[in-house]
């Protein structure tokens, strides 16, 4: 009748995109771009932007090869199944991973900020379940769920960014471009952890109502997060100075913080913003339980997703108790994007579109006139 | 079937209707030499006497008084010419005992003739009812007062003096094994949606159970999710919304006995608009729509909210007012949650109260328990004021929701809010609101989005944004809701508008 059966129209697809990549990574960001480009930070975010939209086109071209097909039986076809089933697998396993990552750091910020006496178990769990009980409604739901929290996350932030505005000083980016070249290829690399959780793309295809669309809804939306990552940027680098901002943990909270609200009644807005950010992580996180049970699911082609949850789910929280010190987390997402992460944005989209090519195998699509 | 022996049939009849104290029946000879025998049978009150003897008995007589049939075919041509006698259109003829039965049950007076295995079921209809009377529960400032009524015809006829139109159709369910009680589903033919109008046909018909009393058990047998504590129909007792909702392509179930109808599918934005948001200017409205959703939220989300930042984030809110609440929380002796709670239950109590009891009594109450005992529990140290006002924002708002029927899963909502906030402070708030939101997400009416259009809008172009937090001017409302059929989308324009679109 009236909903989609599980798809998702284009709209959704952006909007989850969105709120998929714009997590807690960015309360970071500022920091990390300067610590390896002083006040020329902001070109490393840039030049992310750019590739993680051409990223996207890959990914999404790779969708559109097999439209209906999962992730799995996709690669299996192209080539072949146990290669299928082993990336399915490693697939799998880094979303479980970035997951447990992303608890635990986003744990850890509540912990600081909110409950400084609440276990970290507690607030994890509270996550996961929340995150799975979501991923446990299927795409079409969690796509109507975001398409709800997307302005609550979005508009109070833009606000705040746009309050910012009056108190920066543009001239703490002067002088631009004195970067060495080699810091920002090497910031680049490092940071481009910011945009993980974008090979979503690569297995969200056969849930598309319009799979010709989506290579351009999803790279516009890719192209969008950048950008804004880019304006948080250059508002924090120039709000503190790159002196400040390399010293301050989560330079964004703090902007957020000193932002003067005319007529607030609310006297700090960091806790509000924190709360925002509540919304952001639990989009992050369901989406990695919910691709990795469709990967799990695909892997061992036995039942339904729901079973796989609750396995992704005990595994992320194991993973995310199991590491004490929350300063572990970065170098380990760091890492995890330099292996697995440019695998699979860059070298498996590339890859599988080769070898499609060469073995004359997919959906041609009529070019619109 | 039955028999052509009239005494057989009498027999069946009076064993079945037997110790029925208002069941009235009677044998009569009729036609001028008196040798043709009638059984008459009705239900006493359940019959118009007026119309039982003026139009048909009277009748009967003086008709085969005139016109006797002739003895060679007096046989073949009785039943025929009986009929005949009788001066009301609706009359039916019946083989069937059970469908004799029913009839009789419904107000209709069955007459057996003797010879012929067929009854006349004569439409005599006229049970003692409530005449139509003022709305009680939907009130509006400015639209028509008159309300629907426990009387099924005078219901669907107070929809069509709205809708002069025979495309509006009455489909008829008889549900409740023993109740019988007739259930309709009112829609305009072209406009509804064939596949939602299948569903709730056969939703109906799948209900097995004994007696239907009211609307509500309809509402509750084809709901979607029952689990879920939100409406997934829509209950007024406004004709003029009714109609409104027909027009809109929804489907309205009549039931019997019942000054309730429902409406489906409904999604949570129906639930905030009201039917004189129509009927004025569109700024006004719109701003009094607003206002609804802003009620909405503080029903369910104020008093966890305020545990949740006065508790664990006190940073949040301003000096001045932070060394207020602690002064007055001082003499407190419980904690604030409990406080909260107390203040929470003692108004839900007022309000159940308020409810049970006759009109000025329940005021009494209200003005007893919301202004005595408040004032002397804040006096007494028992609570501060505070909390009061939290919990009295946080009931008016609940108040400020023109549809009951929703309030009712704000206020469980508040109670989840309440204790995630007291748990694990804002953190538990967006935790219960999240649960409260993927419940949302995934509830469906009709397999409507519960949250439709605030959830993909898309189906539908985004035009049914138009009617959500603003409601924009008439005459911009070009387009039917989603509920309509696509084909018959357009209700403002020329006709080529249609066929451009």
């Amino acid at each position: 009748m009236f909903s989609m059966n599980n798809k998702i129209s284009v709209r959704q697809l952006q909007i989850l995109l969105i709120i998929d990549i714009f997590g807690t990574g960015v309360i970071i960001l500022p920091r990390r771009a300067v610590e390896f480009a002083g006040q020329d930070g902001w070109i490393i975010v840039a030049i992310l932007a750019c590739l993680a939209t051409g990223s996207a086109y890959l990914m999404s071209s790779v969708g559109r090869l097999f439209p209906s097909e999962s992730f799995v039986r996709t690669a299996s076809k192209l080539l072949s199944k146990p290669a299928g089933k082993a990336l399915g697998l490693i697939f799998a396993a880094k979303l479980i991973l970035n997951c447990a990552l992303e608890i635990r750091m986003f744990g850890e910020i509540i912990r600081q900020t909110m409950l400084p006496n609440t276990p970290l178990a507690v607030v994890a769990g509270a996550a996961i379940s929340i995150s799975a009980y979501a991923a446990s409604k299927g795409y079409e739901a969690r796509a109507r769920i975001a398409q709800i929290i997307f302005p609550i996350i979005f508009i109070p932030l833009i606000i705040v960014f746009i309050l910012a505005l009056r108190q920066i000083d543009m001239t703490n980016l002067l002088p631009v471009f004195v970067a060495k070249p080699a810091d920002i290829f090497r910031g680049t690399l490092r940071m481009g952890s910011a945009f993980s959780c974008m090979e979503l793309i690569l297995i969200a295809h056969p849930f598309f109502a319009n799979p010709e669309k989506a290579r351009k809804g999803a790279s516009s939306a890719i192209l969008l997060v950048g950008a804004l990552m880019l304006f948080i940027t250059i508002i924090t680098i120039a709000k503190f100075g790159p002196f400040d901002v390399s010293r301050q943990l989560w330079p964004v909270l703090e902007m957020m913080d000193m932002v003067e609200m005319p007529g607030s009644f609310i006297e700090r807005q960091d806790a509000l913003m924190l709360s925002f950010w509540i919304l952001s992580n639990f989009a992050i996180t369901n989406s990695c339980l919910f691709f990795s049970s469709i990967l799990l699911k695909d892997v061992i082609e036995k039942g339904r997703h729901l079973p796989y949850i609750c396995v992704s789910a005990l595994i992320t929280a194991a993973i995310a108790l199991m590491i004490t010190n929350a300063e572990q987390v970065y170098p380990i997402i760091d890492f995890l994007f330099l292996t697995l992460g440019l695998g699979f944005m860059v070298v498996l989209p590339i890859l599988l579109l080769v070898v499609a090519r060469i073995r004359k195998k997919g959906v041609i699509y009529e070019k619109q006139t | 079937m039955i028999s052509s022996v009239l005494d057989e049939n009498i027999r069946l009849v009076e064993e079945a209707f037997k110790d029925c104290g208002d069941f009235v029946k009677r044998k009569l000879p009729i036609g001028r030499n008196k040798d043709i025998w009638l059984y008459v049978a009705y239900m006493d009150m359940l019959v118009s006497r007026d119309t039982l003897e003026g139009q048909v008995l009277d009748h009967l007589m003086i008709f085969l008084w005139e016109n006797p049939p002739r003895e060679e075919n007096l046989k073949e041509h009785l039943f025929e010419t009986l009929k005949d006698g009788v001066t009301t259109a609706d009359i039916q003829v019946s083989e069937d005992m059970g469908e004799i039965r029913e009839a009789i049950l419904s107000g209709d007076t069955v007459i057996f003739v003797d010879g012929c295995a067929r009854a006349m079921l004569v439409s005599t209809k006229g049970w003692p009812s409530r005449g139509v009377s003022a709305t009680d529960s939907e009130v509006v400032v400015q639209g028509s007062k008159d309300a629907f009524t426990e009387s099924f015809r005078v219901n669907t006829t107070l929809v069509r003096r709205r809708i002069k139109d025979s495309k509006l159709k009455v489909k008829q369910f008889k549900v409740g094994k023993r109740t019988l009680t007739s259930v309709g589903l009112m829609y305009l033919e072209d406009v509804v949606r064939k596949d939602v109008l299948r569903d709730a046909e056969s939703r109906i018909e799948s209900i097995d159970i004994d007696a239907i009393l009211d609307s509500g058990y309809i509402a509750q047998l084809i709901e979607d999710d029952w689990k879920s504590p939100f409406p997934q129909s829509q209950v007024t007792e406004r004709p003029d919304k009714a109609s409104a909702a027909i027009l809109e392509g929804r489907i309205v179930v009549v039931v019997d006995n019942s000054p309730f109808v429902l409406i489906i599918p409904a999604t949570m934005n129906t639930f905030f608009q009201a039917s004189d948001d129509y009927y004025q200017n569109w700024e006004i409205m719109s701003f009094a729509r607003l206002i609804r959703f802003a009620a909405g939220f503080m029903a369910a989300s104020l008093p966890g909210l305020y545990i949740a930042i006065a508790c664990f984030h006190p940073s949040m809110i301003p000096m001045l007012l932070i060394f207020k609440m602690a002064g007055a929380r001082q003499a407190v002796p419980f904690p604030a949650v409990a406080e909260m709670l107390l203040m929470d239950l003692a108004f839900e109590l007022l309000r159940e109260a308020g409810i049970r009891l006759p009109g000025p009594i329940g005021h009494a109450i209200g003005i007893v328990g919301g202004l005595i005992i408040g004032q002397a529990a804040v006096e007494a140290g028992l609570v501060s004021p505070i909390v009061v006002i939290i919990v009295a924002l946080s009931g008016m708002s609940s108040f400020a929701i023109p549809h009951v029927s929703l309030v009712a899963g704000f206020r469980l909502t508040k109670y989840l809010l309440l204790a995630c906030s007291a748990v694990l402070g804002l953190f538990g708030f967006w935790m219960g609101a999240l649960f409260t939101l993927i419940h949302l997400a995934t509830l469906k009416s009709f397999g409507l989005p519960y949250l439709f259009p605030f959830v993909s809008g898309d189906i539908n172009c985004y035009s049914d944004m138009k009617d959500t937090l603003f409601r924009v001017p008439l005459f911009a409302m070009k387009k039917r809701p989603i509920f309509a059929n696509p084909s018959e989308s357009v209700r403002i324009g020329p006709h080529d508008a249609r066929v451009k679109e």
